[in-house]
């Protein structure tokens, strides 16, 4: 039988949200946080999400920005679902190493 | 509110009474240790600095060596030198000397050798550790207090525990007349623009940027590499990116408005809260806020570590529940109580206030109990790696 595992979401702007457990694929991800309750929202984790570790609230166009602390932590390099792990094989940081010339620019 | 401490000549107050070591370099490092191992309380700090140095980093390692002697924590100081370094040790036991505290200088090749020079030393030590100990705690008022704030080994869940947990007790105590630093500029990286709103004035805030600016461009040297912006025990944690690590970091500095934004190991001369540019490394970060005149490190980590620091107590904040229980020992005040419930953000950060104020009264903490007392000063390109 699937569990449930409290997804926290920091800021109404956010469109990820962080486990405070572990979850496996196909558990209840219930939001706590900057959600708006009762009732409280719920997502099913698509994959498994170790503890400390990001779901996307919705779905993320490929290039979008992912949004958490209600601020930018970088672009989505692919098409994400909502309930899958937004890590660093589907999420691609703009600054430091990662600055994309010319960002400044276009912004 | 006031705390216990130990009044020095310069006005500062010391929340420890230690007696300093310090090798001037890497080559008077086995005897600084020699000394100290003689004389019971006697820290020393073996490093691999000192000399032959680009200018650059020799003044570092100077003006931090001199900083570290200078902490209100440290009542006397015994420098080991070897005699040709390009570190200058007589200016690093003068200005040490300037705060009014004893210093004295052991040179190794004047003093024929290892063995000779460290007893000289260990009598010189001695002699100093007995002057020590007369000195008696008496009370000091929060203003006071300079409290670091560091993170390292952080995980997901330190942005939401154990970072805002230590931002609620530096409000606290910027509230109560301190001061409180925090640094790591690599660490502000993808936060600037929030940083610069906190900022008091517009020209404090243009200044965040410029040296946010200055790391990124650092970094963007060692675009190409293999090397990631943060750990792999960060990505192993949850983190991502260095934006969502910076987001998370900050949140440990609190919500008062940044007064000044000081160089690598410089002192504050400002109350309230003020930033240090320093590199995201801990050590290079947390021996610049010692130097720089914190008597106390508060150090949130989501992984565990059990590092300390040579003139001040470290107080560990853990992220998470698990790893506070795994590194038991090196860890000393949960923060994964907000997670589960047991704690609003608000209380936790009320009790590590507490916690903060008897630790300034004398209440060791891990990293002392585990004999921890870490230096380490940057390095040229410090930046470019990982960290």
């Amino acid at each position: 039988m699937a569990g449930e595992v409290r997804l926290l979401v920091v800021d109404p702007r956010d469109n990820v949200g962080t486990t405070l457990s572990p979850a496996a694929a196909g558990d209840s991800l219930v939001l706590v946080g900057a959600v708006e309750s009762p009732p409280a929202p719920r997502l099913v984790a698509l994959t498994d999400l170790p503890a400390g570790h990001k779901a996307a609230l919705a779905a993320l166009p490929s290039g979008g920005e992912v949004r958490k602390y209600g601020a930018v932590i970088g672009l989505a390099t692919e098409p994400i679902a909502p309930g899958e792990l937004v890590h660093v094989h589907n999420l691609k940081s703009a600054r430091g190493k990662g600055h994309v010339p010319g960002r400044e620019e276009e912004a | 509110m006031n705390f216990l401490g130990y009044a020095r000549p310069d006005g500062t107050v010391g929340v420890r009474n230690q007696l300093l070591v310090l090798p001037t370099v890497v080559c008077a490092a086995r005897v600084a240790d020699l000394i100290a191992a003689r004389v019971p309380g006697a820290i020393s700090v073996p490093h691999p600095y000192g000399c032959a140095l680009d200018p650059g980093n020799n003044e570092d390692t100077t003006r931090i060596l001199i900083g570290t002697g200078a902490n209100p924590n440290v009542g006397a100081v015994v420098v080991v030198s070897l005699g040709c370094e390009t570190v200058d040790a007589e200016r690093v036991v003068r200005e040490i000397a300037a705060h009014g505290k004893p210093a004295e200088l052991v040179r190794i090749q004047e003093r024929g050798g290892t063995k000779r020079a460290a007893e000289v030393g260990a009598g010189v030590a001695a002699r100093l550790r007995a002057d020590l100990a007369g000195a008696g705690r008496g009370a000091a008022p929060l203003s006071k207090l300079i409290v670091g704030v560091e993170c390292g080994a952080s995980d997901g869940q330190s942005g939401l525990s154990a970072n805002p947990v230590t931002g609620v007790a530096a409000d606290l105590l910027v509230k109560a007349g301190a001061t409180v630093v925090f640094s790591e500029t690599t660490e502000c990286l993808g936060a600037e623009h929030l940083l610069a709103l906190q900022a008091e004035t517009p020209e404090i805030g243009r200044q965040i940027v410029a040296v946010v600016r200055r790391v990124e461009s650092e970094l963007e040297r060692g675009a190409g590499s293999d090397l990631n912006d943060i750990t792999p025990g960060n990505v192993a944690g949850g983190l991502s990116t260095i934006e969502e690590k910076s987001l998370g970091c900050i949140r440990k500095a609190g919500t008062a408005p940044i007064r000044e934004v000081i160089a690598y190991g410089e002192r504050p001369s400002r109350t309230g809260l003020i930033l240090m540019d320093t590199p995201g490394q801990d050590l290079e970060s947390v021996t610049a806020l010692v130097a720089g005149g914190a008597q106390i490190v508060v150090f949130t980590t989501g992984r565990g570590t059990p590092t300390g620091a040579a003139a001040a107590p470290v107080l560990k904040v853990c992220s998470n529940t698990p790893t506070f229980q795994r590194l038991r020992d090196d860890l000393d005040l949960d923060a994964g109580t907000v997670l589960s419930g047991q704690e609003t953000l608000a209380e936790a950060g009320e009790r590590l206030f507490r916690e903060i104020v008897a630790v300034a009264s004398g209440k060791p903490v891990a990293a002392e109990l585990g004999g921890h007392y870490e230096f380490a000063v940057r390095r040229g390109g410090s930046a470019c790696i990982v960290y």
